[in-house]
């Protein structure tokens, strides 16, 4: 929280400016087209939501469960109400109950306020058509949020490369498309709300058909402090496993985590879904679990890897057991214990092994007697490739490797 | 859910139930297709499409369990569209389940779901055709229908799956899962009511769909949170995996010492979070060996005092990895004193009694046991029995005993646990299930029959106007006992006593309703069916005293006898009083149908109890019913302690013929009122259930040889006295001395009988008692009132008293030798096994 302003780059504090201001600007005509009562209504809304205590979650920010009630506002009212109401409500609401720095709310200002508007204007001309319909509100709440979405993550990412200079169109694609099924079931309350709102009409009742979803906010909120507060959970029982593991294996931690580092790297860039990457990472810090059962170092890998995969099929989804049996597969067919091959081979299994040859050749870990350089690993890893490993997985982690060197050397140390 | 260790013994009632609900959901989804037409296209789609994606997102429960939101769909479909099309959408939508889970569990769950939709739907059904336009009230009712039979199938599943008793397993459906249901249910009126003057098809399909939106919308996060908790769960028992791994000979033993405590703690009564914080540190209690290398952890000799030490801190560091875990600290006291003794002598801390937390009492336990069950290289495993007689050699000292006792029944070797000592004993059997269904069915069933005898005396004077024809109908309600009791006997020997009791319940319920019809017909008939119900009775009152020693520890058997005999003492008294109301105000025929229904419930209750089927049955090779009469007689005749009980019958039970001379005796000499005959007999009544309560709260204290014969001597002495005396008052005093004697004498007797019987042969020794009982009684009644016409009725009382007193003291006195011997070995009513 301690970030400044002055602290961006130069390029970012221009475009925040700009944003803030071409936001005002629309927010002077936004004032000229609306009604009073709906405008400072939907103002004090927006600041009451901030009420809601921010979830600190463990993957870094804060997150709270508001996505519903921007499509609420969406589905009720006038764009230049959306406009205005929904931006300044932040602002205020962020700066009084979050206590946030100014640059932060205005920041949120821009990025919630246009986005909903525009969701809001697109939703009206569905809705005008045929007020008193049912279907209208299921098409609009759907287009609401899919613009919203859109509009927001766009401007969100365009402030983050701009800021950490993320890649734009990567980080605007994964974030739009992230949890949409959580997205579209943020739609039915406003649906609701809009049908009776096109049957009773003012403005005062429209007020509370949007205050009504704020009600639910706190339960939400509650439910997803306990989701995090699980997450949490679960990265520190790994964390007691691989203790346990550092017992028998003194390298086991810091391998496991450099191997998860490559991995779920490399797997980013083959396109693996956010899941499908948890997965890999569970997989890759364990992947070694089977020491803790076995006496010593057992004398053939691939049981090893049958015997940490039988202890992971505890897990709810059975991705992370199936990587971890299989990372002993060789992709010409002669590995173990199953013989797969080739595309048989799950893909996090192929990332793992490529990941596991990579760091013990640059730790000088069994088979490797003497620490190798970057380049002589990733060599090595190209002698294998189309016999040991999959050709794909380790020109990409090649690529990666290379790319991001300096972050994986930190994440080692 | 992980799932439970398939070691442990399980009832397998599971999939016969769920079979039989699949194959009531295949028939009405046959005739639902049968109704089909094209226009119920659509709807079912819809609902098929909505609870398939319903599907993928179950809501999670404290602490542990799913439910699925097919009420906010399913009825209102039913409501709108009509049943057919509501349950060929539902199980449509069910069906593809079968791509994202497990076919076992989706064929459980939906045919459980499915069931509970078609009574819903039945009662929606019969709802709509009274009030056709109320739809909200259709969906109510549907909803309610729903909920219930839905708690009542899963909680029998529970029941029948985990040692869960039923009840326990309905309360905790209804807390974990009505708040939902009812928030569903209003979300499914609400939709319903929008529609309900909207005819048009799309506005009825598309209003429920939205409803299903809104409850996913605000239950979203909740199931994204439950997701996170089954893979923490999961990652804890990976940890435990992990520990286990490291010994060979162990691997699962976390996982089975979780589920096996988690039993033991519902059996115990902890609450459902607290069973949870059990389960968890039985999967963590051994964590800390990860810290203690494998030669020390594996040696197979004997450890030196350095390794020892060793061994011991794994205690510590397991509890510094519970508490690094963020959420796990709660269970760290647990796994901190998992290894205390009872006795104070454990380690790390030295705690003792109740300063150890519950459930590491329990996982010590439950940890010991399947160490003790399990190979090692050095010794095979023992037996579950042989294991159950090492902890009990150490419970009071290593174990908590309650535990040790919940353990026992956990694995299915007893049916009960003692109760704890801040209160009385009988409310200890109260709190058991298995006793108090017993006693509950039994004690109604009991009031059922007095109601009925004051009605069908009522009655029969009332259709016959003749005494004579009262007399017979009365002969033919109790003829039973003299001609069945010993084939009663053998047969619940022979048959599951459960079994017995529900089918004789069943048996005389159609033998009471028909009796009206019989009755108004042919009077014989009636009487044949009075003969049937009595010889029910008779098998049943056998089966409930031979089932009694396997629901009811042998130490509270006499507290068990106690309470029956004090509640039906007080039954008698309400019986009789509200026979007549009900009479008076309902007519003779309702309160045969009561009298049937209370045979029912008590048929229910005894189907309800956490026993076992065919508990205390012996397996022995059958024989021809009279061989197995005389084995019973045998017995009786060749143990020591029950040929004493058995010859102190004749005399003792003389006094019963008390019974014919007191109405001469108050009446004629001592020249009462009938008002007078009534207060003495109600004295009497009393005197019965305060010897009852008396005995309910002395507990096993009261249970002897001496006891029996002091009572005994008692009665006959108050026989005695009633023929001297004289004065009102003094014939009030000796009644109620009387009524106490004799109640005393059978509960202690009884008890006798049941705690020195082996289980298989008690039916035989408890009905050959009532034959013998029956016959002292008769012959009694002929004798002694021969003796009142001829000398009168003092000389005939005073004579009974001093004539059973005396054979009394000849049997003592006669059997001293032998005497000497059980008084000094079992007197004291049997402490220990």
């Amino acid at each position: 929280m301690a970030e400044l302003f002055k602290d961006f780059p130069r390029k970012a504090r221009i475009a925040l400016v700009i944003g803030v201001l071409s936001y005002l600007v629309g927010a002077v005509w936004a004032v000229h087209d609306s009604r009073p009562l709906a405008v400072s209504g939907l103002v004090a809304i927006f600041t009451c939501a901030g009420l809601v205590k921010r979830v600190p979650n463990p993957s870094g920010g804060a997150n709270v469960p508001l996505l519903g009630l921007w499509i609420v506002a969406a589905l009720l009212w006038r764009p230049s109400e959306v406009w205005f109401g929904v931006g300044v409500g932040s602002f205020i609401g962020l700066l009084i109950f979050w206590r946030t720095e100014v640059w932060r709310a205005a920041l949120n200002m821009v990025l919630w306020g246009p986005p909903a508007a525009a969701a809001a204007l697109l939703a009206q001309m569905i809705l005008a058509k045929n007020p008193l319909g049912l279907l209208p509100p299921f098409i609009a709440g759907g287009l609401a949020i899919v613009t919203f979405r859109i509009l927001n993550m766009g401007l969100f990412a365009g402030y983050r490369s701009l800021r950490f200079g993320n890649a734009f169109f990567a980080d605007w694609g994964l974030n739009v498309i992230a949890n949409w099924p959580s997205q579209l079931l943020s739609a039915p309350l406003a649906i609701v709300a809009a049908i009776v709102a096109a049957r009773t009409g003012t403005v005062a009742w429209r007020l509370v058909l949007t205050a009504l979803p704020a009600v639910t906010l706190p339960f939400a909120r509650q439910e997803l402090a306990y989701y995090f507060r699980s997450q949490q959970m679960l990265d520190e029982i790994v964390e007691a496993v691989v203790r346990a593991l550092e017992g028998v294996e003194p390298h086991a931690r810091v391998h496991g985590d450099r191997v998860s580092t490559i991995a779920v790297a490399t797997g980013r860039r083959l396109r693996m879904s956010g899941r499908e990457l948890l997965g890999l990472r569970l997989a890759a810090r364990l992947h070694d679990v089977g020491l803790l059962a076995v006496e010593g170092v057992p004398s053939r890998e691939d049981q090893l890897a049958a015997i940490s995969g039988r202890i992971l099929e505890r897990f709810p989804d059975p991705m992370i057991a199936e990587i971890v049996r299989a990372r002993q597969e060789r992709w010409d067919g002669k590995g173990g214990p199953d013989h797969k091959s080739g595309a048989v081979i799950p893909l996090g299994a192929r990332i793992l092994a490529a990941a596991d040859v990579y760091d013990c050749a640059l730790e000088g870990l069994q088979p490797f007697t003497a620490p190798h350089s970057r380049q002589e690993a990733a060599s090595h890893l190209i002698s294998l490739a189309g016999t040991v490993l999959d050709p794909k997985v380790v020109m990409a982690l090649i690529h990666v490797a290379m790319e991001k060197a300096p972050e994986f050397e930190a994440a080692a140390g | 859910m992980i799932s439970q260790s398939s070691s442990l013994p399980r009832r397998s009632r599971i999939p016969f139930g769920t079979a039989s609900l699949a194959l009531v959901g295949g028939i009405v989804l046959g005739l639902a297709l049968r109704e089909w037409i094209p226009s119920q296209t659509p709807p079912i789609l819809v609902t098929a499409s909505v609870i398939a994606i319903l599907d993928f997102f179950p809501i999670y429960l404290d602490p542990s369990g799913e439910l699925r939101l097919t009420v906010v769909i399913a009825i209102p479909m039913l409501v709108l569209f009509g049943w057919p099309a509501a349950l060929t959408g539902t199980a449509l939508g069910m069906a593809v389940g079968l791509l994202h889970r497990h076919a076992r569990e989706v064929f459980t769950t939906s045919s459980e779901r499915l069931a509970s939709l078609i009574v819903a739907a039945a009662f929606a059904t019969a709802f709509s055709t009274r009030w056709p336009h109320d739809l909200v009230g259709a969906v109510v009712v549907a909803s309610l229908t729903y909920t219930v039979f839905r708690t009542l199938i899963i909680s029998a599943r529970m029941h029948a799956e985990e040692a869960i008793t039923w009840p326990r397993a309905i309360s905790f459906l209804v807390s974990a899962t009505f708040l939902h249901l009812a928030i569903f249910a209003g979300v499914a009126a609400i939709a319903v009511w929008i529609v309900s003057n909207d005819l048009s098809t799309t506005s009825r399909l598309l209003v429920p769909v939205l409803a299903a939106g809104v409850t996913l919308q605000l239950y979203l996060t909740r199931f994204s949170r439950g997701r996170e908790q089954r893979r923490v769960l999961a990652a804890v028992s990976v940890l435990a995996a992990a520990v286990d791994a490291k010994d060979p000979y162990t691997a699962d033993h976390s996982a089975e010492v979780a589920g096996l405590s988690r039993r033991v703690a519902r059996i115990l009564n902890l609450d459902e979070p607290e069973v949870h914080r059990v389960y968890l540190a039985g999967l963590l209690h051994d964590v800390g060996k990860t810290a203690v290398p494998p030669a020390i952890l594996l040696k197979p000799g004997k450890l030196t005092d350095d390794e020892w030490q060793i061994m011991q801190s794994h205690v510590e560091a397991g509890v510094r990895i519970v508490d690094s875990i963020f959420g796990l600290s709660q269970i760290s006291p647990i796994v901190g004193a998992s290894h205390e003794r009872l006795d104070g002598r454990g380690y790390p801390k030295g705690l003792s009694g109740d300063e150890i937390p519950i459930g590491s009492r329990i996982n010590l336990v439950v940890d010991a046991y399947n160490a003790l069950t399990t190979n090692r290289p050095y010794r095979p495993g023992r037996s579950p029995e042989e294991a159950l007689v090492e902890l009990a050699a150490h419970s009071g000292t290593q174990f908590d005993p309650r535990v040790v006792d919940a353990l026992r029944m956990a694995l299915g070797y007893s049916q009960t646990l003692p109760s704890t000592k801040n209160e009385p004993t009988w409310l200890g059997l109260l709190r058991q299930p298995a006793f108090a269904l017993l006693w509950g069915g039994e004690l109604i069933s009991f009031l059922g029959d007095q109601v009925f005898f004051i009605a069908l005396s009522l009655w029969i004077y009332k259709l016959t106007g003749s005494a004579a024809m009262l007399a017979t109908t009365l002969i033919a309600a109790t003829v039973g006992q003299g001609l069945l009791g010993f084939f009663a006997g053998a047969l619940v020997d022979r048959q599951d006593r459960r079994g017995v009791l529900i089918a004789t319940d069943i048996g005389r319920a159609a033998a009471v309703a028909l009796l009206p019809f019989a009755l108004l017909r042919s009077i014989p008939a009636g009487l044949a069916l009075l003969i049937v119900l009595n010889v029910g009775t008779v098998f049943f009152r056998a089966a409930v005293y031979a089932l009694l020693p396997s629901v009811v520890r042998r130490d509270d058997l006499a507290t068990a006898n106690a309470l029956f005999q004090a509640t039906e003492r007080i039954a008698e008294v309400v019986g009789g009083v509200l026979g007549g109301a009900i009479v008076l105000s309902l007519g003779y025929q309702v309160v045969f149908y009561i009298d049937a229904i209370s045979f029912l419930v008590s048929a229910s209750c005894v189907g309800l109890m956490p026993v076992a089927w065919k508990a205390g049955l012996e397996i022995a090779p059958r024989k021809q019913i009279s061989t197995e009469i005389g084995e019973g007689l045998r017995f009786i005749w060749r143990t020591p302690l029950h040929r004493i009980l058995a010859l102190l019958i004749l005399p003792g039970y003389l006094t019963l013929a008390f019974d014919a001379l007191q109405t001469p005796m108050i009446v004629k000499t001592a020249g009462l009122s009938v008002v007078a005959y009534g207060v003495i007999n109600s004295v009497l009544g009393v005197g019965k259930l305060v010897a009852a309560i008396m005995l309910t709260g002395a507990g096993k204290r009261w249970v002897s040889l001496q006891f029996i014969v002091t009572m005994y001597l008692l009665t006959a002495l108050s026989v005695a006295l009633f023929g001297v005396s004289k004065i009102y008052v003094a014939l009030i005093g000796v009644a109620f001395l009387h009524g106490f004697g004799n109640i005393a004498t059978t509960i202690s007797n009884l008890t006798m009988s049941m705690a020195y019987t082996p289980s298989g042969i008690l039916g035989r020794l408890i009905a050959s008692r009532q034959v013998f009982i029956a016959i002292v009684k008769v012959f009694a009644m002929l004798v002694f009132g021969y003796i009142a016409d001829f000398a009168g009725p003092p000389f005939a009382l005073i004579t009974l008293g001093l004539v059973s007193g005396v054979g009394v003291a000849i049997v003592w006195f006669g059997n001293a030798r032998q005497l000497h011997n059980l008084v000094g070995a079992q007197a004291p009513g049997g402490a220990g096994e």
